[in-house]
């Protein structure tokens, strides 16, 4: 059975690297991780993950552009995005969503939830 | 004949004299010596004028109206003015000589006196600003009862004689009096009205000017267009511009504000001709010689004494308020940022290593990851309880209220205080009085209050100590209440259990943990649902917290299985890739399937 690839994105390999094995706990996903918009872009078209969680503060390329850029490419267009991000201020929030965010998964992330975490913002994208 | 054109000429010649001590006593009020002397001569020379023109009424009496004018001397003048003329008038009727001169003296003295008796009382009790009244007690008194008396006393005349004259020279007295005091007070009255109006302008027109901001009133005239009747100086510290300029073309200021802020005012002033309601927004304007202003535009419309609507207003300068929630705003993101990154992986490293999902380790190194784990708990929450009363301070906090059932948010909660917890053994238990029973929340808010409440017990419970939830209805509100068997709250600590930062220290307790934050969040989160919290506290026996919401009625909703539909979800992706191998996956088609 093919697992759901998830693409992490943040540009603090401390935390990517925490996420990835996070996301592998439970053997439910597959899981690959870049560190910048830059990176993702390509790899995202190349691999077609299932879903991207996008850091928004990041270097040069942030989240928003990642994901204006994700959008704007056929391949990647259609890709459901979460962000994963300390800023979560009520406006910052809407401000994600608006852009087409399907959802937002705060910072300190929980490393035993982040998969439930994942699947849940999925889910309730389809409801 | 004659003696009517002889009192007119009198009265003439007193109108005169009350004329000059209007016109003088305008610039000498107040100065009781040079006001006194001006008004002294005055009236000496009115009275000798008076007194040389008198009148026979009745033959053989002649009459004039001289102790009206030493009354009045002293009444308006002051003792000054009293003595000055009443001697002048006594010297003048002592050179007439004949028989009633001492009589005519002394009247002439006994007016004087009694006005300046009656002017000292009148100025100590009212101060210096006679009125009608006043003026009828100058009338009524000198003029007829001293008068009287004194003409009584000292008249050597027959009775007959006396009785004819009394008749004659108290009435005229006494009205001349009241006539011509009368005149002098009004016309006082009426000059210090205008003044105090004029001054009380130029206070009101100081105040304005010197007002941060600009103040305005606003009117619109019977074919729609803005009118200015009043602009403050304010309008050049706000605008840079005269205040002249609104005056003469009100619609300028459509011209200062953007498109979009003057339409606007347009709408306000609209809905608020109608609504009659105080209007305010938030506008920007562009400064000649500023950076970008902030403006905070505002009225309060009335009906004036004319019938016409108009607004009473200010536009202040809001720019430093407006910075300063900006740099606020930022100062807390990039707090919140810059703390919770390097806490994201501290955090998730330790949660890690202590879920043994990366390999066992020995017992010691697992009771310092466990210690290392507890702590940057702590951090994590002070970081997001500092964040969220921010929130709740600035009111940017969303809340998603829903009618919600509260028994089965409760068991959640629960649950999840229940994996979090040491090995301490401390039972929960949940009695549910009122199952179903549903209140309008925001469910995640509602989870942190419980959450929040619960570790509270789990904090202060004994070890194989009981915690008890409750929930139940009582007149129409779903109560919930968390007891615990702590040592209870020092009734010296209890004003300050919902205050910020403010935790009951003792020696064991900070080691217990927690930011001071939580009970405040609590109570600011329960009264944005419209709940109440309290507490009931027993030292050494326990406390009992307890929130209570209205309850709400409910549409009974079949409960989510997140799992289920995630692995649902997941095999709708396999399967439509399964279906389209050659082809890229398309999640969003797959999912909206």
């Amino acid at each position: 059975m093919d697992k759901l690839r998830v693409l992490y994105v943040d540009d603090e390999p401390d935390i990517r690297e925490i996420a990835t094995i996070s996301l592998g706990l439970g053997d439910e996903f597959a899981v690959k991780s870049c560190a910048s918009g830059e990176e993702a872009v390509p790899l995202a078209k190349t691999w077609q993950p299932d879903v991207i969680l996008l850091d928004v503060m990041m270097p040069v390329v942030d989240g928003p552009e990642t994901l204006r850029r994700l959008r704007s490419a056929d391949e990647t267009s259609d890709i459901p995005i979460i962000f994963v991000t300390a800023r979560t201020q009520k406006q910052e929030i809407e401000s994600y969503i608006a852009l087409g965010a399907l959802g937002v998964i705060p910072k300190p992330f929980m490393p035993m939830e982040l998969v439930q975490q994942v699947k849940e913002t999925l889910v309730s994208a389809t409801r | 004949m004659d003696s009517i054109i002889a009192m007119v000429e009198g009265g003439s010649v007193i109108v005169v004299a009350v004329l000059c001590c209007i016109f003088f006593g305008e610039r000498l009020r107040g100065s009781l010596w040079l006001g006194g002397v001006v008004y002294g001569v005055v009236f000496a020379i009115t009275g000798a004028i008076v007194m040389s023109n008198s009148v026979e009424l009745i033959p053989g009496i002649r009459t004039d109206p001289r102790n009206a004018v030493a009354v009045l001397s002293g009444a308006i003048g002051g003792p000054v003015s009293a003595a000055i003329s009443a001697i002048a008038m006594m010297a003048l009727r002592w050179s007439y000589g004949g028989m009633g001169a001492v009589a005519g003296m002394v009247s002439i003295g006994a007016a004087a006196i009694s006005s300046v008796v009656l002017w000292a009382w009148w100025t100590r009790w009212r101060g210096l600003q006679p009125s009608k009244m006043y003026i009828f007690y100058q009338a009524a008194f000198p003029a007829a009862a001293v008068h009287a008396l004194v003409i009584f006393m000292m008249s050597q005349a027959p009775p007959e004689i006396f009785i004819r004259s009394i008749s004659m020279a108290t009435p005229t007295n006494f009205l001349a009096v009241l006539l011509l005091g009368g005149l002098i007070v009004s016309e006082q009255q009426r000059r210090w009205a205008m003044k105090s109006n004029i001054e009380m302008q130029a206070h009101l027109a100081a105040i304005a000017n010197n007002a941060p901001g600009m103040l305005f009133q606003m009117m619109l005239d019977e074919k729609g267009r803005l009118l200015f009747p009043y602009v403050s100086e304010g309008s050049r510290r706000i605008f840079g511009i005269r205040r002249q300029r609104f005056l003469q073309t009100p619609d300028f200021i459509y011209e200062l504000l953007d498109e979009a802020d003057g339409q606007r005012l347009k709408e306000v002033l609209t809905a608020s001709a109608e609504s009659r309601n105080r209007w305010s927004f938030e506008a920007v304007y562009h400064h000649p010689t500023r950076e970008l202003v902030w403006l905070q535009l505002s009225a309060e419309p009335r009906i004036d004494s004319q019938q016409r609507l108009v607004w009473d207003g200010s536009i202040s300068d809001i720019t430093t308020q407006k910075r300063n929630e900006q740099m606020k705003n930022e100062f807390v993101a990039t707090v919140s940022h810059e703390l919770r990154t390097p806490l994201t992986s501290i955090h998730g490293a330790l949660s890690l290593l202590a879920s043994g999902t990366q390999g066992e380790m020995p017992q010691s190194v697992r009771r310092l990851l466990t210690l290392a784990l507890q702590n940057s708990e702590r951090l994590k929450n002070l970081v997001n309880d500092i964040l969220d009363i921010e929130k709740i301070e600035s009111g940017s906090m969303p809340f998603e209220l829903e009618p919600v059932q509260l028994d089965s948010l409760i068991e959640q909660a629960i649950d999840a205080n229940a994996n979090y917890r040491s090995s301490d053994e401390v039972t929960i238990t949940f009695r549910n009085d009122a199952p179903g029973v549903a209140g309008l929340i925001d469910p995640d808010r509602f989870n942190q209050i419980i959450a929040n409440l619960l570790s509270n017990a789990l904090k202060f419970s004994p070890p194989d100590g009981l915690i008890i939830v409750r929930l139940e209805e009582v007149d129409g509100l779903a109560r919930i209440s968390i007891s615990d068997e702590g040592p209870g709250i020092p009734v010296s600590f209890q004003h300050l259990l919902f205050e910020k930062f403010e935790q009951f220290d003792s020696a064991n307790n900070r080691t217990k943990g927690g930011t001071g934050l939580g009970l405040s969040i609590c109570k600011a989160i329960v009264e944005r649902m419209d709940g109440t919290i309290d507490f009931v506290t027993e030292m050494d026996a326990g406390t009992t917290f307890i929130v209570e919401f209205p309850v709400v009625e409910i549409a009974s909703e079949p409960a989510r299985d997140t799992d289920q539909l995630a692995k649902s979800l997941r095999q709708r992706l396999i399967d439509a890739k399964e279906e389209d191998a050659l082809e890229p996956s398309r999640p969003r088609e797959a999912l909206s399937r």
